[in-house]
């Protein structure tokens, strides 16, 4: 069985990613795990976003469904969240793979 | 797989681009939501050759950007189409109109000029919420010669 991706390495591959994607001009441990990602913290807008989805199924080999925007509102609002986000996605994956019949 | 051949008029009726900055002439085959192959025949009259460049015509690259970016919109108003057909009257009343948000790795292989027929491939990548993420392509003669990526946000207008 794989081995299971710990918190804080789902983290530091989110920032490498993102920094790396947007280009942005700050290093990945710069980062603060809960500071806002978009408008006051960050400031990433919306495009940027979609960009950060792309990254995230590459990066993990999932897929990010769509959902209501408070949700993903709350899921995106820092890494702390994005990284439990993922990690559920993960979990669900491995859920999956392992008993197709299940959803 | 599914193929048909979208002619100019029908293009019209599902992007609303107009001269001279309709960069699509057909579209030769389209998967609904997945990707799309559109062609532009590149001519002298072309508007932009008077100025780029008056001793060396030279399509600009931003314009081949733009190509992709109606082939995408192609994509994503076939879908409105067949909600259309379906009697969908929420979907009819709107009016979609689709912004370029960003552009990443794009690369001008080589110069388009007069005579060259540029087949435009769009896939998308990702649709999420009113966004939209594409991969374009473009050949003449079979080979690349301007590729990227683009994000397009989708705005609905209601009429």
């Amino acid at each position: 069985m794989k081995e299971k991706i710990s918190m804080e390495e789902i983290k530091k591959r989110l920032k490498r990613m993102i920094v790396e994607r947007l280009s942005l001009k700050i290093k990945p441990e710069e980062i603060e795990d809960e500071i806002p990602l978009f408008v006051e913290g960050l400031g990433l807008d919306s495009i940027e976003s979609l960009e950060i989805i792309v990254g995230i199924e590459e990066e993990f080999n999932i897929t990010v469904p769509g959902g209501e925007d408070e949700e993903m509102q709350r899921r995106f609002y820092s890494i702390n969240n994005l990284a439990e986000y993922v990690k559920q996605l993960l979990e669900e994956k491995e859920l999956e793979e392992r008993n197709p019949q299940y959803i | 797989m599914e193929e048909k051949i979208i002619k100019i008029n029908e293009i019209k009726k599902r992007i609303p681009h107009r001269f001279p900055m309709l960069l699509v002439d057909r579209i030769l085959e389209v998967e609904v939501g997945r990707r799309a192959v559109g062609i532009k025949c590149v001519t002298i009259n072309e508007t932009f050759f008077e100025g780029h460049f008056p001793e060396d015509p030279i399509m600009p690259g931003v314009l081949i950007i733009e190509a992709i970016s109606q082939v995408a919109g192609i994509i994503l108003g076939e879908e409105k189409q067949i909600k259309e057909k379906d009697g969908d009257k929420k979907e009819r009343n709107d009016e979609r109109r689709m912004y370029l948000g960003m552009v990443n790795n794009i690369k001008f292989r080589k110069p388009v000029v007069p005579g060259d027929k540029m087949f435009i491939e769009v896939n998308i990548i990702k649709t999420f919420g009113n966004m939209v993420k594409v991969k374009g392509e473009v050949r003449v003669d079979n080979e690349i010669v301007a590729e990227g990526e683009l994000s397009l946000v989708v705005v609905s207008q209601k009429k």
